[in-house]
């Protein structure tokens, strides 16, 4: 019973807050609220999709923020001198070269990526900075054209919604059916148990700070798309949002263990408490406190459970 | 962090630090010497190098700005040392530094100065007990509690203000910041005795010695009688009592604070101070004044870029190129001086 709660927590959770917004106004439960939230979530969730397969391997990722704002400035740039598409394929490009960067010297140089990252969250912003020419932000020039991308929609629903959507499954299938998914779990377990048993370590460790590097920068070209500027330092303190909702989900910050599912209901906890307290008009001040309050009490009392139902 | 990356990777950083009495190559020895002093030695390079480059770097108006730019990160990185050491890692200074700072404003503006100065202090020692009894009673990892912990304190901070910039003006409440005994700001005595008691406790007393064995190894430390949760819960209670000294501090030196101050870029930055220093994230192993040159190291970087001509938005550039040489240097040569000794 009390490993089910712990399993399922952040669904049961989700569903009373839900079901009490519902109860206690009339806008929650309508399809243009909940189709904002769906759509809201699509940037934080990427970025914590990409966070939550780092976290399962063992690691952290805490250039995403600064992946996200790179992301967003390169595809503004490209865009505004060789067209959309090419925006787009090189603001993901880039995102997947600066998480092979992170992952190399990572795996390679034997650091802990709590540190490299870190420390290449400065080096990525800086550069972002420099590529605006200093002013830090970048406009989009036929930005009409290019916000195409956040706001044409498919069935009512943004393609950044879909496409976050399929990430979430794409990433999902990969961790829980495949071999590399389960070499995912296998080094953040235990990465000597792991290399002893044939895990090529070092093809694994890079990889999954190249997806977190591809998650965070389609999140920052859709930001760039949706608003017709990108911001360099605009995803900073966006990782450790993510890292909040993948630890609301229950994904162990040990690594080895969790999925990706869990940190869609964390993602989607926070956005609720945010948007419920909008609907009620409570005070905007008083919403952080509700999450953070939330957010203690689900991580002491996942301590609790996991003390009473040894793992 | 994980457990088993850090079995693995110390058994190739390993013991490093320490020369031991065994005879060894003039080669080794000298890596070892680099691997225990390369941030003295880098520092000194920086020190060197700036002050040939620029004329305004060796005044004695630069350097007492520098020391007094860099005395709140300080402060709390010292403290931050010690939980470091004990195993554990605060990520919620940066709120408890926010939550302190309008705190003392408020009272400072609404019931006097001394109420400011006594309700920021005391709110940062218990926000620090909070965190360590989430941690060792609630038996919760300390980044995540300390996450969640920050969460709180800096959401508490808003609902505080009220979103409002708070401007405690009384003279009496900024010359703690602003004023100055035998010519060095309040602020820099106040660094420096920090430095001192938080050395002399690591170094010197009891609780120093168990926090190490802590750090390195809680289950032997329990098993040979440390209370290990005593300790472990007094490290973030002596990192929350600096955090609060800093937001304090900071509010009397500018006059002003409100919610949005700290928060996660004041405690990257505190983290990169001490571990560009050289003391080890994984616990067990660290010492204050490698943490004091790490917070002076990378003030000495931005105030260097400063007189420099630097275009200032590109320190974050030159500052994050220097942490990672700086961790990456010293895992090298741990390496490189470790061989043969793990």
């Amino acid at each position: 019973m009390l490993q089910r709660l712990r399993d399922y927590g952040v669904a049961v959770a989700l569903v009373l807050l839900c079901v009490v917004f519902t109860a206690s106004t009339n806008d929650f439960l309508t399809s243009d609220n909940i189709r904002n939230l769906v759509e809201q979530a699509a940037e934080p969730g990427l970025i914590a999709l990409g966070m939550t397969v780092v976290i399962i391997a063992g690691e952290f990722d805490l250039s995403a923020g600064a992946i996200f704002g790179f992301g967003g400035v390169i595809a503004a740039v490209v865009n505004n001198s060789s067209g959309m598409a090419t925006a787009i394929a090189a603001g993901l490009a880039i995102g997947a070269l600066l998480g092979l960067i992170n992952g190399l010297i990572v795996s390679r140089g034997g650091i802990e990526s709590f540190l490299v990252t870190l420390a290449t969250q400065f080096v990525f912003v800086g550069i972002a900075i420099y590529l605006t020419a200093g002013t830090n932000n970048w406009q989009i020039r036929d930005a009409e054209q290019f916000g195409q991308l956040a706001h044409g929609s498919i069935f009512g629903v943004q393609y950044g919604a879909w496409m976050a959507l399929a990430s979430f499954a794409v990433a999902g299938w990969v961790l829980a059916r495949t071999a590399i998914g389960k070499q995912v779990f296998a080094i953040g377990g235990n990465l000597t148990a792991a290399r002893v048993a044939g895990v090529r370590i070092h093809v694994v460790r890079v990889g999954v700070f190249v997806v977190s590097g591809l998650c965070a920068a389609l999140a920052g070209v859709l930001a760039a798309s949706d608003t017709g500027v990108a911001q360099a330092d605009g995803g900073i303190g966006m990782e450790f949002s993510a890292i909040t909702a993948v630890i609301i989900g229950g994904t162990s910050i040990a690594g080895g263990r969790g999925n990706v599912w869990r940190t869609i209901g964390g993602v989607f906890l926070l956005a609720v408490v945010a948007n419920g307290f909008t609907l009620l008009y409570i005070d905007p001040t008083y919403n952080l406190l509700v999450q953070g309050s939330i957010i203690l009490a689900a991580v002491i009392g996942d301590a609790r459970v996991k003390r009473l139902v040894p793992a | 962090m994980n457990a088993s990356e850090i079995t693995s990777a110390s058994t190739t950083l390993g013991v490093g630090l320490v020369g031991a009495g065994a005879r060894r190559s003039a080669g080794v020895r000298l890596q070892r010497f680099a691997v225990a002093y390369g941030v003295v030695v880098v520092f000194l390079a920086l020190f060197v190098v700036m002050s040939v480059a620029s004329d305004a770097f060796l005044t004695k108006t630069n350097l007492l700005n520098l020391l007094e730019a860099n005395a709140d990160i300080g402060i709390v990185a010292c403290a931050g040392t010690l939980v470091i050491v004990a195993g554990g890692l605060d990520v919620s200074v940066g709120a408890i530094y926010a939550l302190a700072a309008v705190l003392s404003a408020k009272l400072a503006i609404d019931v006097g100065v001394v109420a400011g100065i006594v309700a920021g202090i005391g709110s940062g020692i218990v926000m620090g007990l909070f965190n360590g009894l989430v941690v060792t009673v609630g038996r919760v990892n300390s980044f995540v509690a300390t996450l969640a912990g920050g969460i709180v304190f800096q959401s508490v901070a808003q609902v505080v203000t009220g979103a409002n910039l708070l401007t405690p003006e009384q003279a009496s409440f900024t010359d703690l910041g602003r004023n100055s005994f035998l010519g060095i700001k309040w602020v820099v005595w106040m660094f420096a005795a920090t430095i001192v008691v938080t050395s002399v406790l690591l170094a010197r007393a009891r609780f120093g010695r168990e926090a190490s064995v802590v750090g390195a190894n809680p289950e032997a430390a329990r098993l040979s009688g440390v209370r290990v949760a005593r300790v472990r819960c007094m490290t973030f209670v002596l990192s929350g009592f600096a955090a609060g000294i800093a937001g304090v501090v900071v509010t009397s030196q500018s006059g002003q604070a409100d919610a949005n101050v700290g928060g996660t870029g004041y405690v990257l930055a505190v983290i990169a101070a001490i571990a560009v220093g050289g003391s080890s994230l994984r616990g067990g192993e660290g010492a204050i004044w490698r943490t004091v040159l790490g917070v002076l190291f990378l003030g000495l970087v931005t105030n260097g870029l400063h007189l420099l001509d630097v275009n200032p938005t590109y320190d974050q550039l030159f500052v994050g190129l220097l942490i990672l040489l700086a961790v990456a240097a010293q895992v090298v040569g741990r390496r490189h001086a470790g061989s043969g000794t793990t």
